[in-house]
């Protein structure tokens, strides 16, 4: 099946479903018509179907869209009155509290919600057209989350920013500030237990280096982590104890397949536990990529390009 | 999924929502955990878009930030540690007020024969003659436990004279129906006439308020009653003061005792007049704390065209078309004191100078090009300087009140 078959597959879904789709998105009171929000949906469901993806999983993914959020968004896009009341009145409050959370300071944070807004609202044309930032919502998490995801992204966006204005002066006033701690360990670390920590540290799940990462690196509590991921914090609790042991399991395995013996590995481990750690951050800061993201769609080869961005953070960091 | 997040790709801001809400799929997941375990910035942007939690103590720390000193322990057991203090020694001082060791007998005689009918009341009639005579001090010095009760039972006013203190006894009793009376004074604040009238110039421009809390306390007040006369009934409650003297200026009024309650409404500080705009962009003020709110029409000040203030500029020399206000929506208002500056679609600013009775419009321009995004936020730092930004990113600044404007 190509993309026009596909295109095809999605308008017979979306045709099938509309009845039901607008019944439950109420999207005549946001002042979009049947065919406007079908043409909507299309467009959602282009966007994520795939050619192998079976009509039965299509019509599951329309049906789990929230439809009433994306007609609003969609209708406020649109510059439809009705759904920009019926918007402000549902996410207003609640947007200038999510900013407030996230910059942890009121005029920063009304400063990110009104620009955001201004995204909303939509500030930059083409053809004549305003271009709402509303328009890229396509309904597959909530609205509210949406927006406070929207409104992370810009945090983190602004705050890189910052970060690559800040002078070299002012970086070694700040002290470590924006440095990794990865310039401690003045003791040369035996490349044998290195090699050991990077196969224990590669065996693991992404998951388990996501639990890892967030509580040893970004310093989330385990509350945080388990709301991240959408489970409860004992198990997140439980899983950094099992992690730790396990890591060690493999480390000293690791140092013993490479001649070093038993005895030797506990000592290696008992007394540069530090070195240890601080070896296991080296290589947990393998990451992120600086593009912001509004810039975020990487063209083809852009691993490449990423993996060279991480060496370049890599080659800072240790600097 | 085509668009489904790949390892090297930021996933969308909706695929991580849904991440975070665990609406994705099996392998979607999988690919988002992927990247996440390799993205600390992503990792952040979803730790910072999660739900607030309900009564968290981190949000109420944001919420009621200026009660966060008091959480310091040290601060809070101070409180309490001081009044502690304040107990012990008022305690203290009452213990020693009723020794006679610790006053002189003769001290304590005379304040008790100063004073027979206040203590008369507290004690055994059989003790009074006695204590009157004052003999029983003079002649036992190791007072009865009776007698040491009785001073104990001493209302405080006789403090200052038994511990041999200037005070008199009459000026206390004078004092004490002041203190008394103290709700009454509330009502009858002894320049109550002249505060009244400092009201009426203070906050002429704020009549609606007054009336709304006088409506509120005088339900029963005639509905024709004008300001005027309301006044009057706010001046009839001066002579309800003993002290105020002014009874030569009492203006009869059969509904004296709602107009003492409205005059107590006048006299009490009045709730700052907060400013909005409502979602449908209508500008909105609240006179009670925002309990209820009502929509300003800028439109109804007389002569607003007359009013126009196109900033220094003929109005034909302007470039484009300063924007219709009939159908502006406000998206921003600012108020400090009776200056209100309120803007909104299209470029619209209106500006009160007298807590928004009457409206000026002004059309800020710079080298005759108008002013016409939408206007999304004005701050005003004094009644002079001040900025507006724009939903395209502008800002506009004046130091002059509006007459000028430079563009950043």
């Amino acid at each position: 099946m190509n993309s026009k078959g596909l295109n095809s597959v999605v308008q017979h879904v979306v045709s099938d479903l509309l009845e039901q789709l607008c019944a439950r998105s109420e999207c005549s009171k946001f002042g979009l018509t049947p065919e406007l929000f079908a043409g909507i949906l299309c467009e959602v469901g282009e966007k994520y179907a795939t050619v192998a993806m079976p009509e039965r999983e299509l019509r599951a993914f329309f049906l789990n869209l929230r439809v009433e959020e994306l007609a609003l968004a969609r209708a406020c896009a649109a510059g439809k009155d009705p759904a920009w009341e019926i918007f402000l009145n549902r996410y207003r409050e609640k947007l200038y509290h999510a900013a407030l959370r996230i910059a942890r300071e009121e005029s920063a944070s009304r400063e990110l919600a009104d620009s955001l807004y201004a995204d909303l609202y939509g500030t930059t044309t083409r053809d004549g057209q305003r271009i709402s930032k509303l328009a890229s919502y396509t309904g597959r998490g909530s609205l509210e989350g949406w927006l406070r995801t929207v409104l992370a992204q810009e945090y983190v966006n602004r705050y890189r920013r910052t970060r690559r204005l800040v002078s070299l002066d002012e970086e070694s006033e700040e002290g470590m500030q924006f440095r990794a701690p990865t310039s401690v360990p003045e003791t040369p670390v035996d490349s044998r237990l290195a090699a050991s920590v990077d196969e224990a540290l590669a065996a693991l799940s992404a998951e388990d280096r996501t639990v890892l990462k967030s509580y040893y690196l970004d310093g989330r509590t385990l509350a945080e982590i388990a709301r991240m991921l959408g489970v409860h914090e004992s198990t997140i609790s439980r899983k950094l104890d099992k992690l730790a042991k396990v890591l060690r399991k493999q480390v000293l395995a690791g140092l013993t397949r490479r001649g070093i013996s038993r005895r030797q590995a506990e000592e290696a481990l008992e007394v540069d536990v530090r070195d240890l750690q601080v070896d296991i951050r080296q290589k947990l800061m393998q990451e992120s990529p600086p593009a912001p993201f509004s810039e975020k769609r990487v063209k083809a080869g852009g691993r490449g390009k990423l993996e060279s961005d991480e060496d370049r953070t890599g080659l800072e960091t240790r600097g | 999924m085509k668009a489904s997040p790949s390892v090297s790709q930021h996933p969308d801001a909706e695929v991580l929502t849904a991440f975070s809400e665990q609406s994705l799929r099996q392998h979607e997941r999988a690919l988002v955990m992927e990247h996440l375990s390799a993205c600390r910035d992503c990792r952040e942007i979803l730790a910072l878009a999660l739900p607030a939690v309900e009564g968290s103590q981190q949000d109420l720390a944001l919420v009621v930030p200026r009660r966060s000193w008091l959480s310091v322990p040290v601060l809070r057991w101070g409180v309490v540690t001081a009044g502690v203090a304040v107990l012990a020694s008022a305690g203290f001082l009452h213990y020693r007020q009723g020794r006679p060791e610790g006053a002189s007998p003769a001290l304590v005689a005379r304040s008790v024969g100063a004073k027979p009918e206040m203590t008369e009341s507290s004690r055994p009639p059989s003790r009074a003659p006695k204590t009157a005579s004052g003999s029983g001090f003079d002649a036992d010095t190791k007072p009865s436990r009776q007698a040491k009760k009785m001073a104990m039972a001493e209302p405080p006013q006789d403090l200052p004279s038994s511990l041999g203190k200037v005070k008199s006894v009459p000026a206390m009793a004078k004092r004490a129906p002041a203190a008394v009376s103290g709700a009454q004074a509330v009502a009858s604040v002894p320049s109550g006439e002249a505060f009244v009238a400092k009201k009426q110039n203070s906050f002429a421009t704020q009549n609606q308020r007054r009336d709304a809390l006088q409506n509120r306390a005088t339900e029963q007040n005639t509905s024709d009653e004008d300001d005027s006369e309301r006044l009057v009934v706010g001046k009839a409650k001066a002579p309800v003061a003993p002290e105020t003297g002014s009874a030569g200026k009492v203006t009869p009024n059969p509904a004296a005792p709602s107009a003492a309650e409205s005059a107590i409404a006048a006299a009490l500080p009045l709730p700052p007049t907060q400013w909005t705009t409502s979602s449908a962009g209508h500008l909105q003020r609240s006179f009670d704390g925002g309990k209820s709110w009502q929509d300003v029409d800028v439109r109804a000040t007389p002569g607003l065209d007359a009013n126009l203030a196109v900033t220094g500029k003929d109005k034909n020399e302007l470039k484009g078309t300063a924007p219709s206000y009939s159908s502006a929506r406000f998206r921003a208002v600012f108020a400090a004191g009776n200056d209100v500056w309120a803007g909104g679609s299209g470029g619209v600013l209106f500006h009160s100078s007298d807590g928004g009775d009457t409206w000026a419009r002004v059309i800020p321009s710079v080298g005759g090009v108008v002013l016409t995004a939408d206007i999304t936020a004005v701050e005003f730092a004094d009644s002079q300087y001040g900025k507006i930004t724009t939903a395209a990113g502008e800002i506009w600044a004046t130091a002059d009140c509006g007459q000028s404007w430079q563009k950043h």
